[in-house]
């Protein structure tokens, strides 16, 4: 595309001249009036799959049109936590209340009907099915409604329609609808899984390393599709790796050291130097809130 | 390969339509009957001869053709019941105890109605077939719902699970029917009673009903793969049991699902044998014959590629040459078995065409050798 001087070449440059645009890395945290409490968490623990206490005994909550990010390195309890939340782990000990509703041992089925959104880390093993369409793909966190599946017969036309809004609409680069989602690539199949949640308009989003392994143009379009899920009154959870994404995003930032919080800390507080110190298991006294 | 300026190369398929899979077994049969012919050749027959009489015998013979449809109303049966549980990503090795379970189902309606002891004759068959095929779904319910079960729950593994029932609802059936057995026939031969004639399942042209039974499932389990929030379930659990779980699919409730609905199939193909094959009405001395048989429901399956509708002439063609194969094997005077050979070749050779399935061969013509020896580079 072109060749830059290692001198005069700046991020910022670099980024424009792969995407074809200007990128916005930082993307500014809009503010949103406050709504209710949405997600209340009390006391979660849960075990990982080697059975030690993965989470313990965490508490926090989030209200509408809030982001809440929680910053720490892979294998530190963050998802399971995002598991739990899903309904795809159970919980050993604690709560989870969803709208005032006790949700702590609902099955994800009724949590995707209550509103909850979920974007996997996994994107190939758990957000999507490759041998499967497009169309078939957005049908996974739909089938179960009742305006798609009528008497046990499902709408394919419907969500044809729906897959073909949200390929333009989400610019994902595929031939057709009825093209298999293992030929997509990783940044076209995250907009993709991206576009199935948001579409249901959760009120409760999880978004679990939502931007990992994306090329720069992908990155921005995700963390803007956050953004516009927020200003539509969602709470979400964001879980990252990269200290920048959450700490440029979230209103509430919480790092999460060996299953517990180190503290929870308004947005416009963090400081980088501070988070990456709670990430690696530093208590930062009186950051409690 | 190059072939003058032609070159031969192996192409990987992005898509495989439905008919270039069925161009693909058919070129596949065509290539193992043409392989089997050395069989014919060794032993100084001449192939086309055979297969003349192969095939007139298996579809244009009044006394075979309805054995090849009796075959394959079974094996469509058996078919569908591999089927179902294969689209959630399970194999069912378990037909033949489910079908010799559904047997038993039947003929247990039978016993509890007295024909055994009394041989009454004017039993209504209105209600005692329905009551048959309902207890024989239900026998093959039961013995697919332990694997589907453990499955689901514990994680357990059908194949192996399948395979042990078949062992044991083998000997239950020989304890049922052989000396001293609830079921044994009055005269101590080995089998079970007979049916009473009243009770015979009604024939259409000689043809049991069954055939509409083995057709409307496999017509049923198209649509509901097609269509249905349930079959759409059970496809992404075959597909991707993880993402299935993700999207709220129980990841207990579909393994158990299927495979009580392949053990209901497999019990009706159970029934079919044995209470509705015209001649035969009891539960025959070779019965383990049938649940061998049922096994190329497997086949059948693999070769449909878990296309219920596909699986209608893959059993239909499976059927005949069995019958066709048997035929000929005491007509020409061969050795023992030109029947489960020939399906063995048949076998093998439709699991090697799959190759074709993936790649394709192309010919192209390359121009003369130094382009195409440059072609690479321009590209970097």
């Amino acid at each position: 595309m072109a060749c830059l001087e290692t001198g005069f070449a700046t991020e910022k440059s670099l980024a424009e001249k792969m995407v074809g645009r200007e990128v916005i890395f930082r993307i500014e945290r809009t503010r949103v009036e406050k709504g209710k409490p949405i997600l209340q968490v009390e006391n979660l623990s849960v075990l990982s799959d080697q059975g030690f206490l993965a989470l313990d005994g965490v508490s926090f909550s989030i209200r509408e049109g809030e982001i809440f990010g929680i910053a720490g390195i892979s294998g530190n309890g963050q998802h399971e936590l995002a598991e739990v939340l899903a309904g795809l782990r159970k919980a050993e000990g604690g709560q989870v209340i969803l709208a005032g509703k006790d949700i702590t041992h609902s099955s994800s089925l009724e949590r995707w009907q209550m509103g909850v959104g979920h974007i996997p880390c996994e994107r190939i093993e758990v957000g999507s099915i490759g041998d499967f369409s497009l169309v078939e793909n957005i049908m996974m966190n739909f089938y179960f409604d009742g305006n798609v599946s009528r008497r046990g017969i499902l709408d394919y036309g419907k969500i044809r329609k729906l897959t073909e809004e949200i390929v333009s609409e989400y610019g994902v680069a595929a031939p057709s609808p009825d093209t298999k989602a293992k030929n997509l690539s990783g940044g076209n199949l995250q907009r993709l899984i991206l576009a199935r949640v948001l579409s249901r308009r959760p009120r409760l989003l999880i978004a679990n390393l939502p931007t990992q392994g994306l090329d720069v143009g992908a990155t921005e379009f995700v963390r803007n599709k956050l953004m516009e899920a927020k200003k539509e009154k969602a709470g979400i959870l964001l879980i990252s790796e990269d200290l920048d994404e959450i700490l440029s995003l979230s209103d509430w930032v919480a790092p999460i050291y060996e299953g517990e919080f180190m503290g929870i800390i308004p947005g416009g507080e963090a400081r980088r130097e501070s988070v990456g110190a709670m990430m690696a298991g530093l208590r930062v006294k009186g950051s409690e809130t | 390969m190059r072939i003058g300026s032609y070159e031969l190369k192996l192409e990987k398929r992005l898509t495989l339509t439905g008919w270039e899979a069925a161009i693909i077994s058919i070129l596949a049969i065509i290539f193992a009957l043409a392989l089997f012919s050395f069989i014919f050749i060794l032993a100084e027959i001449n192939p086309l001869f055979a297969y003349q009489e192969i095939f007139s015998y298996a579809f244009a013979n009044p006394y075979g053709l309805p054995l090849t449809i009796n075959r394959f109303i079974f094996l469509l049966l058996c078919t569908s019941a591999f089927i179902i549980p294969f689209r959630a990503g399970l194999w069912n090795i378990g037909m033949p105890g489910q079908l010799y379970f559904g047997a038993l189902g039947a003929f247990a309606v039978l016993f509890a109605f007295g024909v055994k002891e009394f041989h009454t004759s004017d039993l209504s068959p209105e209600i005692l077939i329905p009551l048959m095929l309902i207890a024989a779904a239900l026998g093959g319910v039961g013995l697919g719902a332990i694997a589907g079960f453990l499955k689901g729950k514990f994680n357990i593994n059908e194949i192996v699970v399948t395979m042990i029932i078949n062992f044991i609802a083998f000997w239950l059936v020989a304890h049922m029917i052989k000396e001293g057995g609830p079921f044994m026939n009055p005269g101590g031969r080995g089998e079970s009673f007979e049916l009473p004639p009243s009770v015979y399942a009604p024939l259409i042209m000689g043809i049991p009903f069954t055939i509409f039974l083995a057709l409307g499932i496999a017509v049923l389990l198209f649509f509901l793969f097609a269509k249905t929030k349930i079959g759409y379930q059970i496809k992404a659990h075959g597909h991707n049991p993880a993402a299935a779980r993700y999207a709220g699919i129980s990841t207990f409730k579909i393994p158990l699902l299927v495979f009580i609905m392949g053990g209901a199939v497999a019990g009706l193909a159970g029934y079919h044998y044995f209470a509705a094959v015209p001649g035969v009405y009891k539960i025959s001395r070779n019965y383990g014959y049938f649940g061998d048989l049922a096994f190329y429901g497997i086949i059948c399956g693999l070769i449909s590629q878990g296309n219920p509708l596909a699986a209608i002439p893959v059993a239909l063609l499976f059927g005949g040459l069995s019958i066709g194969g048997r035929f000929v094997q005491g007509k020409l005077n061969m050795g023992f078995g030109v029947d489960y050979a020939l399906l063995g070749v048949l076998m093998i050779t439709l699991v090697a065409f799959q190759f074709f399935y993936r790649y394709k061969i192309a010919w192209t013509k390359t121009g003369d050798l130094l382009e195409s020896r440059r072609r690479p580079l321009s590209n970097g």
